[in-house]
């Protein structure tokens, strides 16, 4: 039709039309949650560099629907989480180590009492005596779904609300997966300090 | 049939629930004194409670609960504990350099997609 005109050009640097170089300088300073988050979620570097540069592809071809000013390390992250349920998960899904039904029959606070610990002296005698790669060890025995709210919860500090649109999840659902997340995470410590002695140094010293 | 009559079918259902286990073990427990309906129910809100992720009406009540249960408030302050420990000492790893620049260099001096 004769009577169908151009658009005006726009003046604004959109993320519509935002370029590669752009889009850089908008993720680069969130490379470094991205690669943590995606070590947590593959436990292998190599797939984890695979994620990331599948979500930042994704993201790049998405940038026109990031709304500037809004949380972008919330935006990524749910780019990262669903490529990783509808790639990686389905190719490299593993046993999980980690029986759910027996999550409540372990109680890390009735533990410590039965070992004749005072609970609030956990810290000195027991936590502060497990090594930091133990808690990574720890953290990544736990089954994906719980794996996930515990790294943006405990790693990343993420809020509830936050963590519940990252995984596109309701909020109670955030809720009761950190409480079984935690909870198993707490039975995995225990179990390290037992197995690397550190329940039988304490009993050592206490008793010494 | 509960054996004591407050204790409704369906917070015995909530609980098992919650808890993964089944309504006859969730019976037994609160039998045994392993589970008191109303400090579960508290806790069940430890985590929240603990990420200052509660309303002013659900943190009254906990407050009010843990003011007066020194089992639930000992119970709070030995997971808050733990919660720290994981939070202060989890190791968080940077991005090595040489990843960044290999992650990004797909994107420098390209194109913007077409819409």
């Amino acid at each position: 039709m004769s009577t169908c005109t151009k658009p005006a050009p726009s003046t604004a640097v959109s993320p519509a039309s935002a370029d590669g170089d752009a889009f850089t300088a908008e993720v680069a300073p969130h490379l470094h949650l991205l690669y943590r988050t995606a070590m947590r979620l593959t436990r292998e570097e190599q797939a984890a560099e695979d994620l990331v540069q599948d979500t930042l592809e994704r993201a790049f071809l998405n940038f026109a629907r990031y709304e500037p000013g809004t949380n972008i390390r919330a935006w990524l992250l749910r780019i990262l989480s669903n490529v990783g349920i509808s790639g990686f998960r389905r190719v490299a899904r593993r046993p999980q180590t980690s029986s759910i039904e027996a999550v409540e029959d372990f109680s890390m606070y009735r533990a410590v009492r039965t070992e004749g610990i005072a609970p609030l002296d956990v810290e000195s005698l027991v936590l502060n005596r497990i090594g930091e790669e133990a808690i990574l060890a720890a953290i990544d025995a736990l089954p994906e779904d719980f794996r996930m709210v515990v790294v943006l919860g405990d790693v990343e500090g993420f809020p509830y609300k936050e963590m519940a649109a990252i995984l596109e999840i309701p909020i109670g659902t955030v809720t009761s997966r950190l409480f079984r997340g935690r909870k198993l995470l707490q039975r995995a410590l225990w179990e390290h300090a037992r197995e690397a002695g550190i329940l039988t140094s304490t009993r050592t010293s206490r008793s010494a | 049939m509960s054996k004591n009559p407050t204790i409704s079918r369906a917070w015995v259902q909530g609980a098992a629930g919650r808890l993964g286990v089944s309504e006859a073990t969730v019976r037994r427990w609160i039998r045994s004194g392993r589970l008191n309906p109303v400090c579960r129910d508290v806790y069940g809100q430890v985590f929240p409670f603990l990420d200052r992720e509660l309303g002013p009406a659900e943190l009254a009540e906990v407050e009010r609960h843990i003011a007066a249960c020194p089992g639930c408030e000992e119970h709070f302050a030995f997971d808050g504990t733990v919660l720290r420990f994981v939070r202060q000492r989890v190791p968080r790893a940077l991005c090595p350099p040489n990843l960044q620049d290999r992650l990004l260099a797909p994107f420098i001096g390209r194109a913007a997609p077409e819409p």
